[in-house]
């Protein structure tokens, strides 16, 4: 790793360890694929503060998809250690986790993934209920957030009856549904147009600043690289780069 | 003469009974065959059924779902499924058999020497026998549903 990146990963030595909420030391993963081994990632070492924006870039298949994964316990790592609040993510038992999912982490998915066969307002609701909110008082918050998404008017429509657009407020809403303290969004923008992929952003950046709540977005999307505290690369299964975007010339052709 | 008479008296009703021994036994068999073969059946479906929500089932894990409650989804899917199936079934064998012996002996004859009674017994019980079938062929699908990690449920396209 070079003196650089760990520089930018750790620059403040007198750093609080409460600022970090999530930590990845030398995080590897491989799967394996009959007698292939495919090394997702090779040795990520990161270090995500509270309250900040972070955009991972990276071309597809560079392991930006399993990092997401790790650092959102989504799956565990072959070796390394992952803490999200502090806490090792690989001591605990898969009920320990979908708790750890369900209170602390909203996901946002490239193709939304709602459930077709609900509501709005039940997409909504379900995580509540997860969490063990009464019903009512679940549906309720649900009107409450969707409203907060501009969807207040269509809470009993089912999500193939909305456009791309209104079915990733859907999801946004959702992921807000327990008041996460990490949003994990995997190409938000990717599938939305231009002017709704800008309000999914401004949707996004109000929630950091209005509300603290962490951002970790994957994204090839320049408006959001923009809007994001900093930057991490990813290639090849490892972090080459972290900056923020004052540092970077967007003008360059990687971006294009 | 008397003795004679007796003694084939009781040689006819040992081979009689003889012969609903075995031909009980061979119901016996063929049910259980048929019962197997349904739970494979319905395991395989159930199975097929979690392929095809891997990304459902995921997209509930990352929200927070528990295990037990991935697991319930398919007890709740499939015992509803059984419920249905046997209340069909049962209806419709009936209606079938009564049919078949309504042309081969009657209708008078079947119709006044059915007991409904017992019918509704074997009913109930071949209802209650569906659900629990269902329940038992949906265990290996259910935990293989529940046990599955987020990152590989979704990552899967089908």
């Amino acid at each position: 790793m070079n003196a650089d990146l760990v520089r930018n990963l750790f620059s403040d030595t007198g750093e609080n360890p409460e600022d970090v909420v999530i930590r990845g030391l030398d995080v590897r993963k491989t799967y394996v694929t009959g007698k292939v081994e495919t090394h997702a990632l090779r040795g990520a070492t990161l270090a995500i503060y509270r309250g900040e924006y972070l955009s991972i870039m990276g071309p597809s298949g560079s392991g930006k998809s399993t990092l997401f994964n790790m650092i959102g316990g989504l799956g565990k790592p072959t070796s390394g250690k992952v803490y999200i609040d502090q806490v090792d993510i690989a001591q605990l038992d898969p009920d320990e986790l979908a708790w750890l999912r369900c209170r602390k982490i909203g996901y946002i998915f490239q193709s939304y993934n709602l459930i077709g066969t609900m509501t709005c307002l039940e997409n909504v609701a379900l995580p509540m209920s997860f969490a063990g909110m009464d019903g009512d008082d679940a549906r309720d918050k649900a009107v409450e957030i969707l409203d907060l998404v501009g969807l207040g008017h269509r809470l009993l429509h089912k999500p193939t009856e909305l456009s791309g657009g209104q079915q990733q407020r859907v999801a946004i809403a959702r992921a807000l549904a327990n008041s996460p303290e990490i949003v994990l969004a995997d190409e938000p923008t990717a599938n939305l147009d231009q002017k709704t992929g800008e309000e999914m952003i401004e949707l996004l950046v109000r929630l950091q600043s209005e509300l603290g709540v962490t951002i970790i977005s994957a994204t090839h999307d320049l408006k959001m690289l923009r809007r994001s505290s900093r930057i991490m690369w990813i290639k090849d299964g490892q972090i080459v780069k972290v900056a923020a975007p004052s540092e970077i010339d967007f003008s360059s052709p990687e971006f294009h | 003469m008397v003795r004679l008479d007796r003694a084939l008296r009781e040689d006819e009703a040992e081979r009689m009974a003889e012969k609903a021994r075995q031909e009980r036994a061979r119901n016996i068999w063929i049910i259980s065959i048929a019962l197997l073969v349904t739970i494979i059946g319905i395991t395989n479906s159930l199975l097929m059924s979690v392929t095809e929500r891997f990304k459902e089932i995921g997209t509930m894990k990352c929200l927070g779902a528990l295990s037990s409650f991935i697991r319930q989804i398919f007890f709740i899917e499939s015992a509803l499924t059984g419920l249905i199936g046997s209340v069909v079934g049962g209806v419709v064998g009936f209606l079938i058999a009564a049919v078949i012996y309504a042309f081969t002996f009657g209708f008078g004859l079947v119709f006044t020497s059915m007991s409904f009674g017992a019918i509704s017994g074997y009913y109930f019980l071949s209802v209650a026998c569906g659900i629990a079938m269902s329940i038992a062929a949906a265990i290996y699908p259910a935990s293989f549903a529940s046990k599955m990690v987020p990152a590989t449920a979704l990552r899967t396209n089908i």
